[in-house]
């Protein structure tokens, strides 16, 4: 079983959550649809995943894009690099191989992985399609059809991919995508990662500094002087990088306690009573639960 | 009288209804009805917002089923709902990736009202485009599956299948009581 749905229903951003979340290896299939309106995008692409980082991508259109891309920028004399295509040992990243014949230097091999990097980027912009994710086998396999990792177009680089989906989202503008998921002006912030390798900007500090569970965004942008638009969507951003989650905001004064809006809106007459009794784990008798499961164990 | 209340909460469409409806004895009052009179005991004289059910064990002992309201907006009906529970379901629908942001605020909510024992049921497993469960509970922010509460497949429309689904739930506060 594969993780399979459509963009309008799933979101990139959502899926690398996942896949970080989940240290996932897999490839995921990407085929934005005709509705995108934007050729570029009219072709399917793979990408590569390992332990949660993104390894590669390939796009069906282009064939042999790393080569390709060595290729187009003259690093490489032809010859010499058709050769070391077919010399390059199987299960190892073409990136690495090149370097270790001294073909390309370190910096060449970052920079061919900055083009794998923006070209995922891209992806982003895409509104309609399907993706399918399958997860590799032990023998770093796709159960599936036995495929393994597309060796000749890896740098031998990665990058974690919820790093690379919070780049994204930080410069992103078409937030009417995510009408659904942005946070409620009234929700709080719960830290989820102990702490953080990327140069936060001053709102997301700010937000990241105030991730306790007990102040909501309108209270932070009213505070801070931000304006509660851009807060809510810096706040989803970061939900997709996995650093902060979605809470709503608990105020101590405000708990709820048995109650006065039972009450008010329910005239729970003696159910009310029974409520304030049983909710507390002493009041759940041994014989109740003992019964409950014999009675649901015989009748059903 | 001894009564043990279990809230039903999920997603618009989670199921939530058909899994009280199937195993209640009593008619369920549903969201946008108004109450009967068999369910005199939790309605005032307006239309309710929580599906209700329940099952007779003897004359001494009871089970309430309350289905959390069915907007997605958290209103004092859920703090009511959920405050009345000693422990609850959360339903999602295993082929609707589109509703695991919103489990996943359930959740929350949940777990920032209450501290009460809950599993996870399962719904729509062997529908097309169904995830599997690891790749849900991550959806629901579950990374360490280890530490995960009980997940059940569950068919809301099969009563032995809620049935067992409430089996585990009990077992998991029995398990939670004896530690």
């Amino acid at each position: 079983m594969s993780i399979r749905s459509s963009l309008e229903s799933f979101s990139l951003p959502e899926l690398f959550q996942i896949i970080g979340s989940g240290r996932k290896s897999g490839r995921l299939t990407f085929t934005p649809n005709f509705k995108n309106n934007n050729l570029s995008f009219n072709t399917t692409f793979e990408l590569w995943f390992k332990e949660g980082n993104f390894v590669a991508i390939v796009n069906y259109s282009k064939y042999q894009a790393l080569i390709d891309n060595i290729q187009n920028n003259a690093w490489i004399d032809s010859r010499v690099l058709v050769k070391a295509k077919y010399s390059c040992p199987a299960n190892k990243p073409f990136g690495i191989y090149i370097q270790e014949e001294n073909l390309l230097d370190e910096l060449q091999i970052d920079l061919l992985f900055a083009q794998q990097i923006n070209e995922v980027k891209q992806l982003f912009a895409v509104k309609h399609g399907w993706f399918n994710f399958e997860e590799v086998n032990q023998k770093n396999q796709i159960t599936r059809d036995g495929e393994t990792f597309p060796w000749k177009e890896m740098t031998g680089k990665q990058k974690m991919v919820t790093e690379l989906s919070f780049e994204v989202m930080r410069d992103f503008s078409d937030w009417s995508r995510f009408a659904e998921d942005i946070p409620s002006a009234d929700a709080g912030l719960q830290k989820l990662a102990p702490s953080w390798d990327i140069q936060l900007t001053n709102i997301e500090q700010n937000l990241w500094d105030m991730a306790n569970g007990s102040i909501s965004l309108k209270k932070i942008a009213k505070q801070q002087g931000f304006d509660l638009k851009t807060l809510q969507y810096t706040t989803l951003s970061m939900i997709f990088a996995g650093l902060v989650e979605e809470v709503p905001v608990v105020h101590p004064s405000q708990e709820f306690t048995s109650s006065s809006l039972e009450k008010e809106h329910f005239n729970l007459r003696e159910e009310n009573n029974i409520a304030v009794k049983t909710k507390t784990k002493t009041t759940i008798s041994d014989s109740l639960i003992n019964n409950l499961v014999s009675f649901l164990k015989d009748k059903f | 009288m001894e009564i043990f209340k279990i809230a039903v909460t999920g997603n618009v469409g989670a199921g939530k209804t058909t899994f009280i409806r199937t195993i209640s004895e009593i008619e369920v009052v549903d969201t946008d009805r108004r109450a009967t009179d068999e369910t005199g005991d939790l309605k005032a004289n307006t239309t309710v917002a929580f599906d209700f059910g329940r099952i007779t064990l003897n004359p001494e002992q009871l089970l309430y089923l309350y289905g959390t309201p069915g907007q997605s907006r958290f209103d004092f009906m859920w703090d009511i709902v959920i405050n009345q529970s000693q422990s609850y379901v959360l339903l999602v629908a295993a082929h609707r990736p589109k509703d695991f942001r919103g489990a996943r605020r359930i959740l929350n909510f949940m777990n920032q009202r209450v501290e009460i024992p809950m599993i996870i049921g399962m719904t729509h497993t062997d529908c097309e485009g169904a995830w599997k469960k690891e790749d849900i509970l991550l959806a629901l922010g579950y990374s360490d599956i280890e530490n995960c509460p009980p997940v059940v497949e569950v068919n809301p429309e099969n009563p032995s299948s809620v049935a067992q689904c409430l089996v585990v739930l009990l077992e998991q506060l029995m398990s939670v009581s004896t530690v």
